[in-house]
């Protein structure tokens, strides 16, 4: 059990292996860790009450869902999974039909649950990645298009500009300049960021969480102005 | 009964001293929010990112990430840099495969890049001199905060800006688009008189026609149908609500159609409403003078002596009018063109002369200043005229005085032609 835990991103034959030698166990994170010498299967949608259920169980242990979905969405983002919305909603899902099991067998920190059957989740998707991509045909080398391909990137690149000009301007007068002197050229970068920490009386590492915090906003508003150009 | 699972806490925390030599510490909080994580979590999660750590390892920082908003926040941090490094090509060729292959992959990883290079365009911008961003377009700016409100607020939050938008577009409407009764009256009088106007005096907010006396049926070019439709309008307004600005405009109407009593009612009408606007009064001012000067002319044509002086009293009422107007508003050049010609028709010849000059130097350019120079060159005519017969006069009076001091005994103090001549001296 405690190897099940501790290994949850094994590979399928380890896994295999473990879920052989742990038959008896049938809930999180074990359960999941046996469904995966299997294709990929969407669990079903929770019930409202089995979706109440697992809302109170996050809660109960001082954990929020729509952050713990969010982070899990950034995590499989990070591992290279093109649907990582998809894939938090199918971990979540499998918890919450399960719900009335894992409250009742499980016993510490909800994250650790929800990471097993996330590993698991993940491998499905990989192996289904994989398969698909044996399955597609070599790709052929496409087809002159008369460089209309060449003007719609001029044209999104032209676009990506003006938002960001768009973004930079809603920015304060102070951030802007941060962001302006933090984000340079590598080579002028170090200097100017050593100066304008010294100028701000914040440490290297404070001045670059700031500036990061600064760059999240600028891009979350340029997606919203692409999104509506 | 199932056997109850347990985590150990301690597990991944023993791992983690062996793994990162030591408890990862807590973050420090600096005083403007920010909380900085440790060096070695920093590292940890450049590690995780580019898949060089363990299955243990990666289970513990993802345990973490899942608990610890710093660490996540690192997590962005650290792929937006490596994300940088990639598009700068200062990755090694290894690392730079397996971000391309790993969330590079992803909507939000290509999001990400093609961000990290729109940029590296503004950078380069910033080198090259360039550092003002383009000026977006209002349009762009409207669409984008709209965007922005709809994908990140509450419904509450976005009804209150639906709402704000939809009152901010109504007075944008009715300040610039909407145009009520009055407002298409008054563009129908406009176009009504574009090639010719009727009346010699400026209306107020009407553009300028050349003015052509005609005397008798003409061939004047009027459009009819427009100023039917101008006066219909504003009847239909006065009815629904007689507002000042209507009674106004129906007065200019009637002043353009030269109905000037007509004009005059209206007017009277919008000043008991509105008593200091100075455009009525420049429009009553004008009225009076159409009218007074048709009455002057009708005087002259009757014998002499047989005038009541009506002519004479309404340019005075029209004088009244202008000279209130421009004490409200001393720049409204519609009512200083027509006291111009309201001195010019009193006789008023250096006020008339006066009014001009001063027209004409904050008027330079438009038709009507070729009008005030017309009417200038009348006046210092008029003028001239009127000097050669002062001259005339005094050089009769010389003579008159003259011949009585030779035909007058020396007893003769007071010569009988000088109280004949004493007014016209006094001018002198």
């Amino acid at each position: 059990m405690l190897l099940a835990l501790r290994f949850p991103f094994a590979d399928i034959s380890r896994r295999r292996q473990l879920a052989e030698l742990t038959p008896d166990l049938s809930v999180c994170p074990i359960e999941a860790l046996v469904s995966d010498i299997h294709p990929m299967k969407r669990e079903r949608d929770p019930t409202p009450e089995e979706f109440e259920k697992l809302l109170a169980w996050l809660a109960s242990a001082g954990r929020d869902y729509k952050t713990i979905h969010h982070r899990l969405t950034r995590i499989f983002t990070s591992r290279g999974c093109i649907d990582a919305e998809m894939l938090a909603d199918e971990v979540m899902n499998r918890v919450a039909v399960r719900i009335d099991k894992v409250v009742t067998t499980y016993e510490g920190d909800p994250v650790k649950c929800l990471l097993g059957f996330a590993e698991n989740v993940y491998h499905e998707d990989w192996r289904d990645r994989q398969k698909l991509s044996e399955a597609e045909p070599p790709t052929q080398s496409t087809p002159p298009d008369g460089g209309e391909k060449e003007e719609r990137e001029r044209k999104k690149r032209e676009q990506e500009d003006e938002c960001l000009a768009i973004c930079m301007e809603e920015l304060s007068k102070a951030d802007g300049n941060l962001f302006r002197r933090y984000f340079q050229e590598e080579e002028r970068a170090k200097i100017a960021r050593k100066k304008l920490a010294a100028e701000l009386k914040i440490t290297a590492n404070a001045l670059r969480i700031k500036a990061h915090r600064i760059r999240r906003r600028l891009q979350q508003c340029m997606q919203a102005c692409l999104a509506e150009a | 009964m199932a056997r109850k699972q347990t985590d150990s806490n301690s597990e991944p925390e023993t791992l983690w001293r062996k793994l990162f030599g030591g408890r990862s510490q807590h973050a420090k909080q600096s005083d403007d929010g920010v909380r900085e994580i440790a060096a070695e979590d920093r590292n940890a999660i450049r590690q995780y990112l580019l898949r060089r750590l363990s299955e243990d390892q990666e289970q513990i920082i993802e345990q973490r990430l899942l608990n610890e908003d710093d660490l996540f926040e690192e997590l962005e941090i650290a792929e937006d840099e490596l994300v940088d490094e990639y598009v700068d090509g200062r990755l090694s060729k290894s690392d730079g495969e397996q971000v391309k292959k790993s969330f590079l992959a992803t909507p939000e990883g290509i999001k990400k890049q093609r961000f990290a290079k729109t940029l590296g365009r503004y950078q380069s911008d910033q080198k090259n001199g360039a550092i003002e961003p383009k000026k977006p377009s209002l349009l762009s700016r409207l669409q984008q905060s709209l965007a922005r409100v709809s994908t990140a607020t509450s419904p509450l939050a976005q009804a209150v800006v639906v709402l704000i938008v939809i009152s901010v577009g109504f007075a944008v409407w009715r300040g610039f688009f909407y145009q009520s009764d009055v407002d298409q009256a008054l563009v129908a009088l406009n176009a009504a008189y574009r090639d010719q106007r009727s009346v010699e005096v400026r209306i107020t907010g009407l553009d300028y026609a050349p003015f052509v006396t005609t005397r008798g049926p003409g061939t004047a070019k009027i459009n009819e149908n427009e100023l039917q439709r101008a006066e219909l309008k504003l009847l239909d307004a006065l009815r629904k609500d007689p507002t000042p600005a209507a009674h106004h405009a129906l007065g200019k109407v009637y002043l353009a159609r030269n109905a000037y009593d007509d004009a005059i009612k209206e007017l009277d009408e919008a000043l008991k409403a509105d008593p200091n606007n100075p455009e009525i009064f420049a429009d009553l001012g004008a009225a009076y003078l159409e009218k007074g000067k048709i009455d002057l002319d009708n005087e002259k044509s009757l014998q002499e002596g047989l005038g009541s002086g009506k002519g004479v009293e309404e340019l005075a009422r029209s004088l009244d009018n202008l000279n209130k107007a421009l004490t409200a508003n001393p720049n409204l050049l519609e009512a200083l063109f027509n006291r111009g010609l309201c001195h010019q028709y009193l006789g008023l010849t250096a006020q008339a002369k006066t009014d001009w000059l001063e027209y004409i130097k904050r008027d330079s350019l438009s038709p009507w200043a070729d009008e005030a120079r017309h009417h200038l060159r009348m006046v210092e005519s008029q003028e001239k005229k009127l000097s050669k017969n002062k001259e005339q006069i005094f050089q009769e009076f010389l003579t008159a005085y003259n011949s009585q001091n030779r035909s007058c005994d020396s007893e003769c103090a007071q010569p009988q032609a000088i109280p004949h001549f004493r007014p016209v001296l006094r001018e002198l």
